[in-house]
């Protein structure tokens, strides 16, 4: 490997290249849970642009607020790994707690949220001095993990009690914990705070809870003529920041549901890839990523047009996938 | 002490399984961490036309023929693009409803295949247990003839030993492409999938 330094720098002037296009090109990230990989998608190109090697069985990622930092739960490390993504280098390793699934960063770029799969746990890390702030004992099997966007309440779902367990991010006490349907995934908050959306992979529904009550305000089924209950399963969901339209993965049905965020109607159904699991929108809300489990790619929704455009082929399991702030 | 060696050889031969068998599933004739789920439905796939009103696939005899070389596994994934490209160029006017009867017919064609290569990860799974019973059996009658000191036939003992080490080792080899097995199913289904989503590209 004498020529690595030549193919470092070649590596690296194709980096530059790539963070040298005009505004609205973004960076997807998509982490490949079997071939223990990142792969880098263009927005404006709509290919690979780089794949590298991360920790073993790669799941949740999240980029840092400023665009600098790309996190990434490395499960089979027990620990969070942090990229530079100038440069895709590996920072550090940080200590995330035993086999981290999902996180959720604080707004202001520390700390870290992260759900503890194996222990029953929420690990509240400092990232900048990696040290544990607080352990917080949930429910078996910790999941999805989302923060209000005033930063007051933290959220995280457990998928074998099935509750979205309500947070104080301050005191790191547990308020409250919300029954929901089966093995519930993912908790995102709309961006106005008046709502949480919850989803159930084996209940097959979403649920919209108020935040302030607590109470759920209703129940999102979906049905697909041609598919029984048990395909259709919720997993990822992004919304709109005009609070207009949600978003949901419905796993082996191989789909996308696209709901009106204010009627609660389901609009339309788009066949993306095989198992998809996971979504992330650029932030100028014009393309939607998912990642498709079985298929080895992501499928890119034009939002506008609710087409889907093209399929990018990736690693090995895609699962995660998050966009460049800018 | 025999029946105790004996015990751990046979402890350390199921630890070195446990790998394949991992994800213990309440079906005990699925040894795969995959799901056992049924039949591909088209509408898991295909968001195009009905297929019933299409007509009956197999009555169209370029649509089955197309359908059967899209489904075969002999067919590389890249040569799809290719062979629907030429039949949807000959189609003529009911180029549509004859590319449906293609996806019906291989939707098909995957279904029977993928039934079969499932049916027989069900066969394999209860080879295996039989084997497990074999070998613990096995390792039992040894142990049982090394305590009880009768040395009269040493002959015995040792080809029961060279049986056993066999069947170990044939454990171990199946144990080992099971995963290759239990890949299968979703390759096929994979397959099932590039198939509905190239001909819906040309409707």
């Amino acid at each position: 490997m004498r020529g690595s330094g030549i193919w470092g720098a070649l590596a690296l002037s194709g980096l530059w290249a790539v963070s040298a296009l005009p505004a609205g090109a973004y960076q997807i990230y998509v982490t490949n849970e079997k071939s223990n990989s990142v792969s880098v998608i263009d927005s404006e190109k709509l290919t690979v642009v780089k794949t590298v090697k991360v920790g073993r069985r790669p799941r949740g990622v999240l980029v840092s607020p400023d665009g600098k930092n790309l996190y990434i739960c490395a499960s089979d490390e027990n620990g969070v790994e942090v990229i530079d993504t100038s440069t895709m280098k590996l920072l550090r390793t940080l200590d995330s707690g035993k086999d981290p699934e999902q996180f959720t960063m604080n707004p202001s770029g520390n700390p870290l949220y992260i759900s503890n799969e194996d222990n029953s746990e929420v690990t509240v890390l400092d990232v900048e001095k990696n040290q544990i702030v607080a352990r917080v004992p949930v429910g078996v099997e910790p999941e999805g993990m989302a923060l209000s966007p005033d930063g007051n309440v933290l959220v995280n779902t457990s998928e074998t009690t099935s509750m979205a367990h309500f947070i104080d991010a301050h005191t790191f006490k547990l308020i409250d914990s919300v029954l929901v349907d089966k093995r519930p995934r993912v908790a995102v908050f709309s961006k106005d705070g008046s709502r949480l959306w919850v989803s159930s992979e084996v209940g097959g529904a979403v649920a919209v809870i108020d935040p302030k009550t607590h109470k759920i305000i209703k129940k999102i089924k979906f049905e697909i003529p041609g598919l029984t209950r048990e395909e259709i399963q919720p997993v990822g969901i992004r919304l709109t920041s005009d609070g207009k339209t949600a978003f949901v993965a419905l796993g082996p049905a191989n789909r996308v549901a696209v709901v009106d965020a204010e009627t609660f109607e389901v609009r339309k159904f788009l066949l993306v890839g095989q198992r998809v699991w996971h979504l992330a929108l650029t932030p100028d809300e014009k393309l939607l990523f998912t990642t498709n489990g079985n298929s080895n790619d992501v499928s890119v929704i034009d939002v506008a047009s609710l087409k889907v455009i093209k399929s990018i082929p990736v690693g090995q399991s895609p699962l995660g996938v998050a966009s460049s702030p800018n | 002490m025999v029946r105790l060696a004996s015990f751990v050889a046979f402890a350390l031969l199921l630890g070195a399984a446990a790998p394949a068998l991992a994800k213990p599933t309440d079906d005990p004739d699925w040894p795969c961490a995959q799901r056992r789920t049924g039949e591909i439905s088209a509408a898991a796939v295909w968001s195009g036309p009905d297929l019933a009103s299409a007509g009956r696939w197999d009555d169209d005899a370029g649509a089955a023929a197309l359908a059967r070389k899209l489904a075969s596994r002999r067919t590389q994934m890249t040569e799809m693009d290719g062979l629907i490209d030429e039949f949807a160029a000959s189609a003529g006017a009911d180029k549509s409803m004859r590319l449906t009867r293609v996806f019906a017919g291989a939707l098909d064609v995957i279904n029977s295949e993928r039934n079969r290569v499932i049916a027989g990860v069900v066969r394999y799974a209860r080879g295996q247990h039989r084997l497990a019973e074999k070998i613990r059996a096995e390792a039992d009658k040894i142990s049982d003839e090394q305590e009880s000191k009768d040395v009269s036939s040493p002959s015995a003992l040792d080809d029961a030993s060279s049986s056993l080490k066999w069947d170990k080792r044939i454990f171990d080899d199946r144990s080992r492409a099971l995963s290759y097995v239990c890949e299968t199913p979703i390759l096929l289904e994979r397959r099932a999938f590039e198939i509905a989503r190239k001909i819906q590209q040309r409707l």
